[in-house]
């Protein structure tokens, strides 16, 4: 019941295993920057989601991608989100299209300010993780060098 | 299945017998989503002693989800899940307190009485803008529809 549409930034896992030289999972200043603006994207759709009793609205949730990918899947366990279509078209069950197979991809897009936020605060998120990598293996070497004797 | 499922029932105690408004709700939103970050940064700072370096870390932060149920204005509900199924067990090393009860107890205290505290502000300050009451629909039964994933 309901429906699931995942959202991957594969523009920000290409971009982050060319930064990394190998692939990658995200550290935790990633997943953070990403599900801020994740939980904004929601509240988006959820602004456009049709109103009666709030029900549909109210289940919509969203998790951060667990397959190591970038990105986010939004969700909506209410049994019959998936026949809510624009007011005054054809029902899902006379062959019309429902309201979340318009609406997200049309929220989910590049021309959304806020997604073109979150792709840029990715990208710099990632160069600021890649720079504290790049300096933790000589931090650590620092470290572990002997002292004293000098 | 371990998950965790934590829920505050807010009565509010206002009497008025519809839901909440898009601005009342939005309220109530902003108050979810503070209270979802304060239990995801709680949600940090494991050793992951033993896993290999590179291994996928954070497995279960992204687990965490919130939903609130605003059709009961008088009485909303904020549920707090997290979908990993080891989440409910999780403690820190050197404690037996489960963590997430931890938090939970903390969140709670710190949180749901600003959280009520504006929301039933915001419903007083709605008191006299004209809303008809609505009933809930009959629920019937499908299977969970998936989509192929957005690329961006």
């Amino acid at each position: 019941m309901g429906f699931e549409y995942p959202v991957r930034l594969d523009s920000i896992d290409t971009y982050r295993s060319t930064r990394h030289g190998s692939f990658r999972f995200l550290e935790l200043e990633e997943l953070q920057v990403l599900d801020r603006y994740a939980a904004e994207i929601l509240n988006e759709i959820e602004d456009a989601w049709p109103v009666d009793t709030s029900t549909s609205r109210d289940s919509f949730s969203y998790t951060l991608l667990s397959d190591g990918t970038t990105g986010f899947t939004i969700q909506n366990d209410c049994d019959y989100a998936e026949y809510i279509t624009e007011a005054d078209t054809t029902t899902v069950r006379d062959g019309g299209t429902p309201l979340f197979d318009t609406l997200i991809p049309q929220i989910v897009s590049k021309g959304n300010p806020t997604v073109v936020a979150m792709l840029d605060a990715m990208r710099t998120v990632t160069d600021s993780v890649e720079a504290r990598l790049s300096s933790a293996p000589a931090a650590a070497a620092r470290a572990r060098r002997p002292r004293g004797n000098r | 299945m371990a998950t965790v499922e934590a829920i505050s029932t807010v009565d509010l105690t206002t009497n008025i017998q519809r839901r909440l408004s898009d601005c009342e709700r939005r309220v109530f939103r902003r108050h979810k989503d503070r209270i979802l970050l304060a239990v995801k940064t709680a949600w940090t700072g494991w050793l992951y002693i033993g896993r290999p370096a590179g291994a996928q870390q954070n497995v279960s932060f992204k687990e965490w989800y919130g939903t609130i149920e605003s059709t009961v204005g008088d009485k909303v509900v904020l549920r707090i899940f997290n979908a990993a199924d080891y989440s409910s067990f999780v403690h820190r090393s050197g404690s037996t307190v489960i963590e997430w009860q931890r938090i939970w107890a903390e969140v709670e205290a710190a949180f749901i009485p600003p959280l009520a505290a504006d929301l039933r502000a915001e419903i007083i300050k709605n008191l006299s803008a004209p809303v008809n009451p609505k009933k809930l629909g009959p629920k019937g039964g499908s299977t969970t529809i998936r989509r192929e994933a957005i690329s961006l």
